[in-house]
């Protein structure tokens, strides 16, 4: 039987579904110690998948890129007079700028002289010697990824493209603002947002390139034929596989599930919690204003560790320890984490997700939730574990609740987070929770209607 | 009352407050019980717009109300505030226990005025909204008045109608929180226990900063905490014939430095502001009167009170954070175009460093940004083109951490308009700390051909279409004595 595989790629996990004449099969694989190809192998064998027909990726592998500074910073064209525009944005309340300082290198931005008009009319010609200089001076920086950002290029993208070709005659990849997708969604003529796009998605390039490498080196990618049947689920559509084709940004998922679900969504995986509510304001008026709500729901995340905060309630602190060392539960982690809650309360029991919890692991969370609660000696550790797995969604799920939207909560820790609603927070109904959405069936159902 | 319990109940607050992001919940007792805003300005003036509102109108449950008038208690003329009353535990049919302000933001005039009426249009609390209906007469009046703000009217309703959106969940939060008079009261004793053990870390003694403004009005503050109260005394501060502050403006200036000194995530409620003081006497800056203009006091002299407070509280306590100045001066600048166009934009200076860092570049440190900056759209919309906007190099002081570097902007006008501006301190260095050096004072220039013309930032100036103007903001203060490789 032909199969098609969806496949939700993250730094510790990978989430899989398989369809094949009405049958599906689904499946979680931790990768940190297996590695991709193996996770495969064996979910292929467990269900009997002999042929595969397509395997579509979606990742949520950039957080964890951008956290640990995997990628390579792209060469950046720019307007002239403006190589320093994104740097100065990056306290604006859009937390997309935050860190662009870290994926641009000064050394690396060029100005260019070239000038396009808000109406599309041309102010100042491309200058051909601009050009070939900047060529020269990348080929010295030995920079292969470029990204070309020009003032108004969505009114006349004339420039943006003459500067593509040449560079692509000379061996870069190049990424033009132009026609970055991400554009759409903004009712505003927002440069910043197009070009912090595309220097993300050229930053992450290399970072997946070498994700990759072993994977396609793999036997399981060999002997499947994988390279004309992998999709790389993109924003919009589904692109071919290809060494320069890897646009695999953030876990831009949410906001398309929202779309096609037309509901709030609130997504709990392993190593990546967000949300994302349909709360925007059409009206005219709203779109001219700075007054918009944010979409998207500053989340704790599962694998960052809880501590105290100056007031003395536990919170999630900045540093997140992902799959190495890990949470307690996995056997290296030294500090208390959100994912270590929902295993210590038996909210996530499938063996493969992590080893059994040792007695020496659960003694160590044990300790670790007795230092978050001060005098209170007789308190029930689970009911306290439940509170704090709670406490920092309390104001999403509040408006959750309070919506005239359909809520839709998925994701393997969504059952976790319900039960413990229910002990601590019994009032907040999540009657609205879907526990069997899966990330990968729906890239692979979008995928297969798409066709 | 738990953590949990108490973690609960400020997420409540949170969300009663609603989806402005300066908002304030006080009932009518004259207890503030959340408040948050995007300025100084905005977190002392918000609550007292809303008692003065009451005592005049005496609001009932999901009546709403318009004011922006600076003598009521509100900040300058172009932040309106929308003040709905709420019944959270009063009985049924009676007025309201409660009141709910949000700000409305519009596009301000930044120039030198000598009378408040010059800087827009004045609204006493006015009902703007009652059983449903909106006051058509109210907003048809500003609506039809030269100096009303650009989509006043499809802005305030659209903000209104948001307002009675929010109202039908309030209800509906109290019982999902289960909020009672009594869990309030708790929850308020528990943030005061908390801040107290904070206070108690400070020194005893007091922190004084005083200021000379360019008029050479003295301001001066004594910070100290006094029989578990943080008092900002403002006594010995003289009056001033060309700034002028208000209360509220005081107050805010205050709270948004403490609030900087908390901890973070840190809701500013009756616990903590029933513990502070402010002291401002009668015969001086902080006790403006009609008709004193407000724009600059409620601007920029907010922010110039947030930062002698900051530093105050940087004497007293030793364990927050340690920074040289960032400059108050907003740099807010205004055009006028001859087609009716109005232009406003805002040069943020470079951040002061601190014992810890450098400043950051161009980071607003008395406002929380609100002003969407797309070149794109603004040269859409605008008869102007940015010629360039960049880092202002070598702008911030030197130190062991240098000051943060401000901003250069230079924007060339397709049509004839006329700029107008008034900084408070316009030549102000902001101050390094420890030995850190100043960075460098705000510059700005016109260029009119070959034709260099200096401007002082507190002018209105005819400018021609083809003219350039170049702004440079304020360099943050250097931390610590600078390194042997500044040097």
């Amino acid at each position: 039987m032909l199969w098609s595989i969806g496949l939700n790629i993250g730094s510790g996990y990978a989430e899989l579904t398989a369809k094949s004449d009405g049958a599906t099969v689904h499946s979680f694989k931790p990768i940190v110690s297996k590695g991709l190809d193996q996770a495969l192998t064996e979910f292929c064998q467990e269900n009997q998948i002999d042929e595969i027909a397509d395997l579509v990726i979606s990742s949520e592998l950039s957080p964890y890129f951008f956290e640990k500074r995997l990628g390579a910073s792209p060469a950046f064209i720019v307007t002239q007079g403006f190589e320093d525009w994104l740097t100065l944005n990056r306290t604006t309340r859009n937390l997309d700028f935050k860190n662009i300082p870290y994926y641009l290198d000064p050394n690396l931005t060029f100005g260019l002289s070239a000038r396009i008009e808000e109406n599309g009319e041309e102010i100042k010609a491309l200058d051909q010697g601009e050009v070939s200089f900047i060529i020269s001076k990348l080929k010295f920086e030995n920079v292969s990824n470029v990204v070309v950002g020009l003032l108004h290029s969505s009114q006349n993208s004339k420039h943006e493209e003459a500067i593509k070709k040449e560079l692509e005659k000379e061996g870069f990849h190049v990424l033009t603002s132009f026609n970055d997708p991400s554009a759409e969604d903004s009712p505003y003529r927002d440069e910043k947002v197009r070009w912090a796009s595309r220097i993300k998605e050229a930053y992450l390039k290399s970072a997946y390139e070498e994700y990759f490498k072993p994977f396609i080196n793999s036997d399981f990618f060999i002997n499947n034929d994988l390279s004309n049947k992998i999709k790389v689920a993109e924003t919009d559509k589904y692109g071919a596989f290809s060494d320069a084709n890897w646009n695999l940004t953030e876990f831009t998922g949410v906001k398309k599930i929202a779309n096609q679900l037309d509901s709030n969504i609130v997504y709990l995986g392993m190593e990546q919690w967000c949300a994302y509510i349909n709360c925007i304001d059409e009206s005219a008026t709203a779109k001219n204003s700075t007054d918009r709500p944010e979409a998207f729901f500053s989340l704790p995340q599962p694998t960052k560790i809880i501590k105290p905060d100056a007031w003395g309630l536990p919170r999630s602190s900045k540093e997140n320890v992902r799959f190495l060392p890990g949470p307690i539960a996995y056997g290296r982690g030294q500090n208390l984490t959100y994912l270590d809650l929902f295993f210590y309360n038996g909210y996530l029991k499938d063996s493969e997700f992590v080893p059994e919890l040792t007695a020496k692991t659960k003694a160590k969370i044990n300790e670790a939730l007795f230092s978050l609660v001060p005098d209170r000696d007789s308190k029930d550790l689970s009911v306290f574990a439940d509170e704090l797995i709670v406490n920092e969604l309390i104001p999403l799920l509040a408006q959750l609740s309070q919506s005239q939207k359909k809520s839709t909560i998925c994701g393997p820790l969504s059952n976790g987070l319900s039960q413990a609603t229910k002990n601590v927070f019994p009032k907040l109904n999540l009657n609205f929770m879907n526990e069997e959405l899966w990330i990968s069936e729906l890239i692979l159902d979008d995928f297969i209607g798409n066709q | 009352m738990t953590d949990f319990d108490f973690s609960k109940i400020r997420s409540a607050l949170e969300l009663l407050l609603g989806p402005s992001l300066s908002a304030s919940l006080v009932d009518t007792k004259n207890q503030c019980h959340a408040v948050r805003g995007l300025t100084p300005s905005d977190l002392g003036t918000l609550p007292q717009a809303a008692w003065t509102s009451n005592e005049y109108l005496n609001l009932y449950d999901g009546d709403i109300v318009l004011l922006n008038d600076p003598y009521s208690g509100n900040s300058h003329l172009h932040s309106m505030t929308l003040i709905m009353g709420i019944r959270l535990f009063a009985k049924k049919g009676g007025p309201a226990d409660f009141l709910l302000s949000h700000r409305l933001n519009f596009k301000p005039m930044a120039f030198s005025s000598e009378h408040l009426d010059q800087e827009g249009l004045r609204i006493p609390p006015s009902p703007i909204f009652h059983a449903g209906n909106f006051n058509e007469h109210l907003l048809e009046a500003v609506s039809s008045h030269p100096l009303c703000p650009e989509e006043f009217s499809s802005r305030v309703k659209s903000a209104v109608l948001q307002l009675v959106d929010h109202h039908k969940g309030i209800l509906e939060t109290l019982s999902l929180f289960d909020i009672s008079k009594t869990t309030f009261k708790e929850y308020s004793t528990i943030s005061k226990e908390k801040f107290l053990a904070f206070l108690n870390e400070w020194n005893n003694h007091d922190g004084c900063v005083d200021k000379r403004l360019k008029d050479g009005t003295s301001l001066s503050l004594k910070l100290s905490v006094r029989n578990q109260n943080l008092v900002f005394d403002f006594t010995g501060s003289e009056k001033s014939d060309s700034v002028f502050l208000t209360h509220g403006a005081a107050m805010g200036g205050c709270l948004w430095a403490l609030n900087r000194s908390l901890p973070k995530r840190s809701l500013l409620g009756a616990g903590i502001l029933n513990q502070v003081d402010i002291i401002s006497p009668q015969k001086s800056a902080f006790n403006a009167k009609y008709p004193s203009p407000a724009y600059q006091g409620l601007t920029e002299g907010a922010n110039l009170i947030a930062q002698m407070a900051s530093e105050a509280i940087q004497k007293l306590n030793p364990l927050g954070i340690q920074e040289a100045q960032t400059s108050h001066n907003q740099c807010s600048i205004h055009i006028k175009f001859n087609s009716g166009k109005v232009f406003f934009d805002q040069v943020v200076p470079g951040q002061g460093a601190s014992k810890l860092r450098r400043g950051q570049d161009a980071q607003e440190l008395w406002t929380k940004p609100y002003l969407n900056n797309c070149i794109e759209e603004i040269e859409h919309r605008y008869p102007i083109h940015f010629r360039s906007i960049r880092l202002r190099e070598k702008s911030g002081g030197h130190g062991t951490h240098p000051g943060g570097q401000g901003i250069s902007k230079n924007i060339e006008l397709l049509e004839d308009g006329v700029l107008s501006w008034n900084l408070l301190e316009p030549h102000l260095r902001p101050q390094g700390s420890e030995g850190g050096k100043p960075g460098a004072p705000f510059e700005a220039h016109v260029q009119r051909g070959k034709e260099k013309i200096n401007l002082t930032g507190n002018e209105t100036f005819e400018l021609k279409a083809g003219d350039v103007l170049s702004i440079q903001s304020a360099g943050g203060g250097g931390f610590g004595p600078e390194q042997d490789d500044d040097l």
